[in-house]
């Protein structure tokens, strides 16, 4: 566990309470299921969006902008943090986004952490935000609960892939990518407010063309306002609905992320037995597990045939 | 096991000092070292031996080439060696557990001087060395469970045959090939293998919804009981509770629970799980392998038998 930072999902609900705990106001986020301009705009105003893909091992990491141009000079002017946890990388895209929109309410605490950092170089940024006690507290209340997931059943997952979060958003009337992995903030043009929606989703496709479309996996997160309240302010009861019932989830699921569930998966499966032992069919039961894992094997295997040649020891 | 491989892993007990003497503590012990892949550091360890991770009693992180271990001379009675740091005057003792190999406890053999001389290898970080490590089997000679006979027999010590891979990704790779082929070292591998069944393939929803069905208002409390409080409703009606259950019980988030609960059992977690749950494991049983869910289960089905059959007494 990287300084005590855990890993939390891409989801738009995880998303848009995590900021709600940082203290920022009427700021949500939605999922963004095609690269649609249009659908995009319907969402406005939109204020960023955060990629997150997954990548296969063993890709090159670049040495420069393979599109865009490097802006160094914007380092200082905008908030723009060297990546220095791996498992930090959501909530630090979030952030990129959030401190570099003047028109949001950020809430006192992250108002203080902008003001505190924006002197600093972007390797001391990278840091402090490493080290807030806010920041990273509210980030691992999103965590998967999970007393095991620690090192040692971490490492035996077989596809150790990387993720990684980065974030777009019009700053100063550039439109910015902000990787914290890479030197510098990337211009990737012109950009007004209003032209982000449409301007954004050329970028992504090129980024998302770069790697074969069979390895890479990825879910795009727009940051908009809440989304409540353009409908209230033209009367969209439906809409308002709709939001309210989304948030319900939203919370449900974030509760049940944040459970441990070791103890309810123990009753159930006693439960489980006991009715089993009863109606005489535990054995049975048992030997349909055994063959639903045996089908995942041999699935696998069909997956991994040639791999394992050179992989068996 | 700690994190992933221990590079080097022995039987040792930690000492005290006490004025200019050096006590031995007798509490068993496992000295190891490792590399965090979080943190890409060496960590130096010691634990009592039998410890359920990440219960680890010293854990401190080794900058290359600043600590070595040496021999403590002034001992007779036993094999003492001293860790020492070039960077600060802390210093930490360590007796070898492991049965000496002459009838004098004190006396350092050919073995003991390999252990030492391997700690002071790893100590001195990543190598490109291929001499000093490809010579024997460096790591897993002494990696031993708690109560194996050869703690006493003196039969430990044995050489893995195979050396261990350096590098994390090659660690990696071979933590997942014991994984995935236990046993198999006479070959054949895959088409032999017992694949190993998930919690989660033994509740599936056919399962699960007749389970939900036969629910009596207790055991609905009872598992109720177990969920965040903040999911179910105030006051809420048995049918509101059922409810919630089944939802719970089809959402992603305790499916994901149910793979990684597997998977822990798997990995070595089984002891210090069924201890925390109150599930009994008859002896041999708490080994990482396979099959550990299916033991597992057969652990809480030998419970819930009991329960049967005291309930027979009862009535």
């Amino acid at each position: 566990m990287s300084g005590g930072w855990n890993t939390i999902e891409s989801d738009a609900g995880v998303f848009t309470y995590l900021v709600d705990n940082l203290g920022v106001k009427n700021v949500q986020f939605e999922e963004m299921i095609a690269l649609d301009a249009d659908y995009l705009k319907q969402q406005s105003p939109v204020y960023g969006v955060i990629f997150l893909f997954k990548y296969p091992v063993g890709q090159k990491k670049t040495d420069q902008a393979v599109d865009g141009q490097y802006d160094f000079a914007a380092s200082e002017d905008i908030f723009f943090a060297n990546q220095t946890i791996q498992n930090a990388c959501a909530t630090q895209a979030i952030l990129s986004v959030l401190l570099n929109r003047g028109d949001l309410d950020l809430g006192d605490q992250l108002r203080e952490f902008k003001e505190f950092t924006q002197a600093f170089p972007a390797e001391l940024r990278g840091e402090t935000l490493s080290n807030s006690e806010l920041i990273r507290g509210v980030h691992n209340s999103f965590a998967r609960s999970n007393p095991f997931i620690d090192e040692g059943t971490r490492a035996a997952t077989e596809d150790d892939d990387l993720y990684h979060f980065i974030a777009y958003t019009p700053i100063n009337g550039i439109l910015y990518e902000i990787d914290g992995l890479q030197p510098s903030p990337i211009s990737h043009g012109r950009c007004k407010e209003e032209e982000f929606p449409e301007k954004i989703i050329p970028v992504l496709q090129r980024r998302i063309e770069r790697y074969p479309a069979t390895e890479i996996r990825f879910n795009l997160l727009a940051m908009v306002q809440d989304l409540r309240i353009k409908a209230a302010e033209i009367g969209d009861v439906e809409t308002v609905a709709r939001e309210d019932e989304k948030r319900k989830l939203w919370i449900w699921e974030n509760e049940l992320r944040r459970h441990n569930f070791v103890g309810f998966a123990h009753e159930v499966l006693k439960r489980a037995v006991a009715s089993k032992l009863r109606d005489g069919k535990y054995d049975e039961w048992m030997d349909e597990a055994k063959q639903k894992a045996r089908d995942r094997m041999d699935e696998r295997k069909k997956v991994r045939g040639q791999k394992e040649d050179i992989a068996s020891p | 096991m700690a994190a992933v491989a221990p590079v080097i892993s022995i039987k040792a007990g930690k000492c005290t000092q006490n004025g200019t003497n050096i006590v031995s503590q007798a509490e068993p012990g496992l000295l190891y070292l490792y590399n965090n892949p979080d943190d890409d550091l060496l960590h130096f360890c010691w634990k009592p031996r039998g410890a359920v991770e990440p219960a680890v009693e010293d854990d401190l992180i080794i900058i290359p080439g600043d600590a070595r271990i040496i021999k403590y001379t002034g001992c007779t009675t036993g094999r003492v060696m001293v860790l020492k740091f070039s960077s600060s005057s802390q210093r930490h003792f360590f007796w070898l557990q492991s049965k000496a190999e002459s009838s004098d406890s004190g006396h350092w053999s050919a073995r003991d001087d390999v252990w030492v001389h391997r700690i002071n290898v790893a100590l001195q970080g990543p190598q490109d060395d291929d001499e000093e490590m490809g010579d024997i089997g460096l790591g897993s000679e002494e990696v031993e469970e708690e109560g194996s006979a050869s703690r006493r027999g003196g039969a430990d010590g044995g050489r893995a045959p195979a050396s261990q891979p350096q590098n994390q990704s090659d660690f990696l790779q071979n933590l997942i090939s014991q994984i995935q082929l236990p046993g198999a070292a006479g070959g054949g591998g895959y088409q032999q293998q017992e694949p190993m069944i998930s919690l989660h393939d033994l509740l599936p929803s056919t399962t699960t919804t007749s389970l939900l069905a036969g629910m009596t208002p207790g055991t609905v409390d009872d598992l109720i009981s177990n969920l965040p409080q903040g999911i179910v409703p105030r006051n809420a009606t048995l049918a509101q509770k059922k409810e919630v259950i089944r939802k719970v019980l089809h959402s992603p988030q305790f499916s994901q629970s149910l793979v990684s609960l597997s998977v822990a059992l798997r990995d070595g977690g089984m002891r210090g799980i069924s201890d925390s749950l109150g599930v009994r494991l008859d002896p041999g049983e708490e080994g990482a392998g396979s099959d550990s869910v299916t033991t597992f289960v057969e652990a809480i089905k030998r419970e819930e038998e009991k329960k049967e059959d005291s309930n027979m007494d009862i009535d």
